[in-house]
């Protein structure tokens, strides 16, 4: 059976000691066998609190980022890498297994031209340096493929396999989002076929970011998708719930779902139970 | 149904070529955008007549950073400017014989209030003006648009180009404090994919509201291309009732239009993707109508 995963957005508009803690305690309490923390800020995150918080539940960890502005990896190599190995650092202080999302991008940075050779091959070497300090504590590292208007890199699983193959390492996955993906795809079950000897993460979003199953994501194909390129990894529900300005510009959430975030989770883990059971994942 | 496309999408093609285009595959229409000073007005009505190709539209091009576009803007001398330009584009689409412009209240690629404030009373307070002065601006265009019998379409656009005007609800909010008659709705496939739950039903919630139609797939390349249900969306267009202009805007793979379309290894693209756009919709008419 596959492992049920949330990201911390159901319940929260920013990780801190407080927040953190509530998001990992409504995750363990709904049934989640795993929280995705966004680990946006290493440098104030509060690791005593959250081992004693973890230590009362069952709950695996894993962490996803965006890099931040002054860190886009093909501009800033070193800044960049430095980041990852700080949330590294931190992630594994709380013996969390993957870190994942946009590893090798800062949202919204936009060059005015299609990505170069160059820049993939200084993200091929840094996210390949990443990759291999991760190994070094027995952390994955997911590589996310995000939409048009969030980079002019790694729109495509596509774009994504092609750094992932690259590298070939054993603890580099493609990470897929599918509300992304119906942005990016020509469909949603092709590319997680295509790709399957190297997905091993996977958001499930719907097109709005609200209730999942209330779009136009085609959940048939996705699952279908996922059951034919014998996926292992978890699914992990990404909903957003959370009224903070900042994470809504940043985002461009104009219209949050108007459910509560335990109805967005109970019934996203309901419909991705449903659908896993279905096709036998 | 009629069809067209924009120009936009071929960026500065010689508007011949374009004219030649459409025509050659079954085009009815074509959709101007709104930068004037490309275009001699007896040069484009002696192609309308040469190619037998109507000017559906014309797309104001309310993009944020060209001064004087911004019906929504804080600064009363911006939006005066923007309502001038709103003035120029009517008076130019009653010169070429085009029913219809399209509308953006609140510019293109601005997604977020003047000034960008981070408090959020101050955000909502500042949305709430930007919102009511493009009420305002759009009311006095219709007024003039009315005189030549033009009707003034505003379009939701998606969540990353614009902060308000997303969805067909909001549209729907939009015209009714507009209040005008000759002020109604433009959806677009490529934005309801993003940002509507479900394209038939916003399409019936426009309803007779809708008065032109933009389409591209999901990713933005020719409808068939991206993972839209078209056969869905040409019964719903069906259903309201529409008689208005299915007008295509595909666009190269790659994420900016601004960047893709000008490539010119893309360029064979064009008439590619004219002729898949006609040859679906059609195709899926005649489908429908043999039940």
């Amino acid at each position: 059976m596959a492992k049920f995963g949330a990201n911390a957005f159901i319940w929260v508009d920013d990780w801190s000691t407080e927040k953190g803690n509530l998001a990992i305690r409504e995750a363990s309490r709904l049934g989640f066998d795993l929280l995705e923390i966004p680990l946006m800020h290493p440098w104030d995150f509060d690791t005593d609190a959250h081992r004693q918080q973890l230590a009362k539940t069952n709950i695996e960890i894993t962490a996803s980022v965006i890099l931040p502005g002054d860190a886009h990896m093909p501009a800033y190599p070193q800044k960049a890498k430095q980041f990852l190995l700080d949330v590294l650092e931190k992630l594994d202080s709380v013996g969390g297994t993957c870190l994942c999302g946009c590893i090798a991008i800062a949202g919204g940075v936009f060059t005015g031209y299609p990505p170069t050779d160059a820049e993939r091959q200084i993200i091929i070497d840094v996210v390949g340096e990443v990759v291999h300090e991760a190994g070094q504590r027995g952390i994955t590292i997911g590589l996310e493929c995000v939409n048009r208007y969030e980079t002019y890199l790694l729109n495509r699983l596509a774009d994504g396999y092609q750094i992932v193959k690259a590298i070939n390492a054993d603890n580099l996955v493609l990470h897929a989002d599918t509300y992304h993906m119906n942005i990016e795809e020509n469909n949603l079950y092709d590319p997680l076929v295509e790709c399957k000897d190297v997905l091993g993460y996977i958001h499930m979003s719907e097109s709005h970011r609200g209730l999942i199953g209330t779009g136009t994501v085609n959940w048939s194909e996705v699952f279908t998708g996922l059951a034919d390129a014998d996926y292992g990894g978890p699914l992990v529900l990404e909903s957003f719930s959370a009224n903070n300005p900042e994470l809504i510009a940043a985002i461009r959430l104009w219209h949050p779902a108007e459910e509560a975030p335990e109805f967005l989770a109970t019934e996203g883990l309901k419909f991705l139970r449903n659908w896993a059971e279905q096709v036998g994942l | 149904m009629k069809f067209g496309i924009n120009n936009w999408v071929y960026d500065d093609e010689d508007l011949e070529t374009t004219f030649a285009r459409l025509s050659k595959f079954g085009y009815d229409a074509v959709e101007l955008m709104g930068e004037l000073g490309r275009y001699d007005i007896d040069e484009v009505k002696r192609l309308c007549a040469k190619y037998e190709i109507k000017i559906s539209s014309i797309l104001a091009w309310c993009i944020w950073g060209i001064p004087g576009r911004d019906l929504s803007s804080p600064d009363p001398e911006e939006r005066q400017a923007a309502i001038e330009y709103g003035s120029e584009v009517v008076r130019f689409a009653a010169e070429v014989g085009a029913p219809i412009v399209l509308v953006l209240p609140f510019p293109a690629n601005r997604t977020y209030p003047v000034g960008n404030p981070t408090a959020l009373a101050d955000w909502q307070s500042a949305a709430k003006l930007e919102w009511d002065n493009a009420v305002d601006s759009v009311r006095k265009a219709a007024e003039f648009a009315r005189q030549y019998g033009i009707t003034l379409a505003v379009e939701p656009i998606n969540r990353y180009e614009t902060y308000q005007l997303i969805t067909v609800d909001d549209a729907l909010r939009f015209v009714s404090e507009v209040g005008m008659e000759n002020v109604k709705i433009n959806l677009d496939a490529f934005h309801m994919n993003i940002d509507e739950s479900d394209l038939p039903e916003a399409i019936r919630k426009a309803g007779d509201l809708l008065v032109h139609f933009h389409c591209a797939d999901s990713n933005r390349e020719a409808p068939g291309r991206g993972h839209t249900d078209f056969t869905a969306v040409v019964a719903a267009l069906q259903e309201v009732g529409f008689t208005g202009t299915i007008v295509f805007e595909p666009v190269p793979p790659g994420g900016d239009p601004g960047i893709t379309t000008r490539l010119p290894e893309n360029f064979p693209l064009r008439d590619i993707y004219a002729q898949e756009s006609i040859n679906l919709f059609k195709r899926i008419e005649s489908e429908l109508s043999a039940g």
